[in-house]
């Protein structure tokens, strides 16, 4: 994996760090295919940036955002209340479009298309479940694999390795 | 009327027994006037510097990347043994070495003629165009260089009026140069500016009627009096170069990590003891420029 990596390396121009760098690289000529949030994809579009996102049939990469509440949490009822609220659909909706992104609630669909029209599919929250099962989401990795072993590689190591590529 | 006097009395007794014993006592009343600055620089600065020193020295939990204070070199042995933070140190120094030596280049004509050939009114333009770059922000300033390096951007389009062709600098190191380069560059020019400005007219004076001309005078009297002030220019652009993380980010390319990037990726992960083992490195280096620097005189100059 890292080899590969590191083979690609030439066909790189910038490992970007802020979704905003990746859009100006894009409007500015200076790179013509990337990985990228449909975040990304949908605001170059609104700007009339001829591009298009595809899923390459090796598969894509993805990552969730998730709601916890602190073990020691002094109000754990609040932020009960407070995670029961922002999973609504409506308010799942304006959070999506608000931040850019996919809405974990399906029901904020209707209401995502209401503030923005054909937004539900934009960002894909109407997509079937085959769809989320084809994207392998963001693990954090552990020395334990999951599988009874216990020999992969932790977190640690998995940073000093993308060092070891973009270094 | 009566009364508040009477209650002052006691108070001017002991300011006047106070300032009985800071005069027999020189040292106590230079201490008394030091002590607050001395405690802030001892306990925020140092003692922030020791902090960092001491937790190179720990590790990190791989489960729960919680720190343990268990002592151990491990740090220092993969800076040591892993060349991909050897090729990063020596990328890191190797730029703010070749920016430092640049702006010194560019710094020494303008200086001069700000200090020695300019008219009043001139220096004071000039000394408003170098400075005024410092009232924007350095990120503002990083954002206008992408514009002008960016592949549909200002100096293509200017090198494509004159018929020659495109110039990828944008996501290169040679990018990154010119950036940094541009933006320290005001700090090289008013240490030399008042290198410059402090050699007397009489000394150029002298080493004409010896019969030096403009090159053995140059050579032989102004760069030996103008070398502390380039040597301190030097430790600004070299330091603020050598610490900086933010333009290999935005205008950096798949090679241009920096010492900073790695200590910012670390102490994101995180992994702070790494992140100070690594952050030991400009410490040290700057601390033999800084040795070296005081032997060219360069503290006299600042």
């Amino acid at each position: 994996m890292i080899a590969l990596l590191k083979e690609q390396k030439p066909l790189v121009k910038t490992y970007w760090s802020f979704a905003s760098d990746e859009i100006t690289a894009f409007k500015n000529g200076d790179v013509t295919m990337g990985a990228a949030w449909p975040y990304q994809t949908l605001t170059l579009q609104a700007d009339k940036v001829p591009v298009k996102e595809i899923i390459p049939k090796e598969g894509a990469t993805g990552w969730a955002d998730t709601w916890m509440i602190a073990k020691k949490a002094k109000h754990p009822n609040c932020a009960y209340l407070w995670m029961k609220w922002v999973s609504t659909p409506k308010v799942q909706a304006e959070q999506a479009l608000g931040f850019g992104e996919t809405p974990a609630n399906t029901k904020a669909c209707p209401f995502m298309d209401k503030i923005q029209a054909g937004s539900c599919a934009q960002y894909h929250a109407n997509a079937p479940g085959a769809y989320f099962k084809s994207i392998k989401f963001w693990k954090t990795p552990v020395t334990d694999c999951g599988n009874g072993k216990k020999n992969c590689i932790d977190y640690g190591q998995w940073q000093s390795a993308w060092t070891r590529i973009t270094g | 009327m009566l009364d508040s006097a009477a209650a002052g009395l006691p108070f001017r007794e002991a300011r006047l027994r106070l300032s009985t014993i800071f005069w027999r006592r020189p040292w106590l009343k230079a201490l008394a006037l030091l002590a607050l600055p001395l405690a802030a620089f001892v306990f925020v600065y140092l003692g922030a510097l020791v902090a960092l020193f001491v937790s190179a020295f720990w590790q990190i939990n791989d489960f729960t990347a919680k720190v343990e204070h268990v002592w151990t070199l491990d740090n220092f042995n993969t800076l040591i043994h892993d060349s991909v933070y050897r090729r990063i140190a020596l990328r890191t120094i190797g730029l703010a070495s070749a920016v430092t030596l640049t702006d010194a280049v560019l710094a020494f004509p303008l200086a001069y003629f700000m200090a020695r050939i300019a008219g009043g009114k001139t220096r004071a333009l000039l000394f408003v165009l170098v400075l005024m770059p410092l009232w924007s922000s350095y990120l503002v300033r990083i954002y206008a260089w992408r514009t002008i390096l960016a592949h549909d951007g200002a100096l293509n389009w200017s090198l494509n009026k004159i018929g020659l062709p495109n110039v990828g600098l944008l996501y290169t190191n040679w990018g990154m140069w010119i950036v940094f380069s541009y933006i320290w560059l005001p700090f090289m020019i008013l240490p030399v500016y008042a290198a410059l400005e402090r050699i007397p007219q009489s000394y150029l004076e002298a080493s004409q009627d010896l019969g030096g001309r403009g090159w053995r005078t140059l050579r032989s009297v102004i760069l030996p009096l103008v070398l502390p002030g380039l040597v301190a220019g030097s430790i600004f652009t070299f330091s603020l170069t050598l610490g900086d993380f933010i333009t290999p980010l935005l205008v950096g390319g798949p090679s241009s990590s920096f010492i900073g990037n790695v200590v910012e990726e670390q102490v994101g992960q995180p992994n702070v003891p790494f992140a100070a083992a690594f952050a030991t490195v400009p410490v040290i280096v700057m601390g033999f420029y800084l040795l070296i620097a005081r032997r060219l005189g360069a503290f006299e100059a600042i």
